[in-house]
């Protein structure tokens, strides 16, 4: 629906919304084999109510993608994962704010201090690159949220 | 007297020419402003992106290489003159934006208000480069851009340098490569449609990723879930 006022294709006014937390159907993860692209599914974990009426019945299912990977990297960079493109029966996308994404545990804290302690001496600082930060898993039980305007267009 | 009544000649002769070329400048570097906060704030908007973003134009600076200080810690684009000079439309301009809006939101994530993933990125810009990229096309498909212009942008403005085994940014082939991948699996509507065809930077793509592009294809062919190393 356009927004008559300005012509706009959305509408942000409206700041009331519902969160609702999914779980994942299969755990995840950043080391095991998965894509981009890739189509997930979740299911809602309970009873989603709008304006005292029920809009979504718990164990749900809904849809999302795995929109990018990011591998972990040398001096405790993490892994990340970004989920997108929800998809819930009775819910338009544009109602939705879903940007789901987690990290992996990062080692920078621990590894730029020791990198720069050990600098002075040759080329032991770079022994730090070694370093690699941590995986993203997601479980079943972990939450999912993301947020649903109702008033959005 | 005589040299009085020069400079008021001088003066009245000359000056408004001057004023006019001021205002002409002024009006021009309005208008691209403009433009980039129109295509921002789509990229924005469309992905709803809740995070403050700001755009701004600098004719006169050149981008240094891997300056990534504002977006990290001004959370702000700049789009440097050098550079706009060669987005030839919209699309092209949508590609800019989007890949330096990624670094942005990152900058706003994690502990200390996002220090340590600024810091990170900061660090590891190669890896952080690829990740831009790829959330680029996704923020353009979402905001009604083509991707392929991301691929054209970069081919024209982006050198090929020998390799990158020690270097802190990808080769520009591999980056190319990545790109065509993540649109070939995640948006192949693109491909099939595709309105690039006629295009001479995105042809050139074509010519210069022969090898990259077969090798796409025997992963296709082969439904092999490997990441490939690219030239």
């Amino acid at each position: 629906m356009i927004n008559v006022a300005f012509g706009l294709p959305y509408d942000f006014s409206d700041v009331s919304s519902v969160d609702i937390p999914l779980t994942l159907l299969k755990p995840l993860a950043t080391n095991q084999e998965i894509f981009e692209g890739q189509e997930i599914e979740l299911k809602v974990k309970k009873n989603i109510y709008c304006h005292n009426c029920l809009l979504i019945k718990k164990g749900t299912i809904a849809k999302a993608r795995i929109e990018t990977i990011i591998t972990k990297g040398m001096n405790g960079f993490p892994a990340e994962i970004i989920i997108d493109n929800f998809e819930i029966d009775g819910i338009k996308k544009e109602q939705l704010m879903s940007t789901y994404t987690k990290t992996g545990r990062s080692y920078a804290l621990l590894v730029y201090p020791i990198k720069w302690a050990l600098t002075p001496i040759p080329f032991v600082g770079s022994l730090t690159n070694l370093i690699h930060g941590g995986e993203v898993k997601l479980d079943t039980d972990d939450i999912i949220k993301i947020k649903y305007f109702p008033h959005w267009n | 007297m005589k040299i009085k009544i020069f400079f008021i000649l001088f003066g009245m002769l000359f000056l408004p020419v001057f004023a006019n070329e001021i205002e002409n400048e002024l009006s021009k570097n309005n208008s691209i402003q403009t433009r980039i906060n129109n295509v921002g704030l789509d990229i924005l908007n469309h992905n709803k992106i809740p995070k403050r973003v700001v755009f701004a134009y600098n004719e006169t600076d050149k981008k240094r290489m891997l300056d990534i200080y504002n977006e990290l810690t001004k959370r702000q684009v700049v789009v440097y003159g050098d550079l706009y000079s060669a987005v030839e439309d919209d699309n092209e301009l949508a590609a800019m934006l989007a890949r330096e809006i990624m670094l942005v939101i990152k900058s706003y994530n994690g502990i200390w208000g996002g220090r340590i993933d600024a810091l990170q990125i900061a660090a590891s810009p190669k890896k952080f480069e690829i990740a831009a990229d790829k959330r680029a096309v996704d923020f353009m498909i979402n905001a009604g851009y083509n991707p392929l212009a991301l691929i054209t942008y970069i081919n024209k403005t982006c050198p090929q340098k020998r390799n990158d085994k020690i270097a802190r940014s990808n080769l520009t082939s591999k980056r190319l490569a990545r790109i065509y991948e993540y649109i070939t699996y995640k948006y192949p509507q693109v491909l099939e449609n595709n309105e690039y065809l006629n295009n001479k930077y995105y042809q050139n793509f074509l010519l210069t990723s022969i090898k990259n592009r077969a090798m796409l294809k025997e992963k296709i062919n082969t439904k092999s879930t490997k990441e490939l190393k690219y030239e």
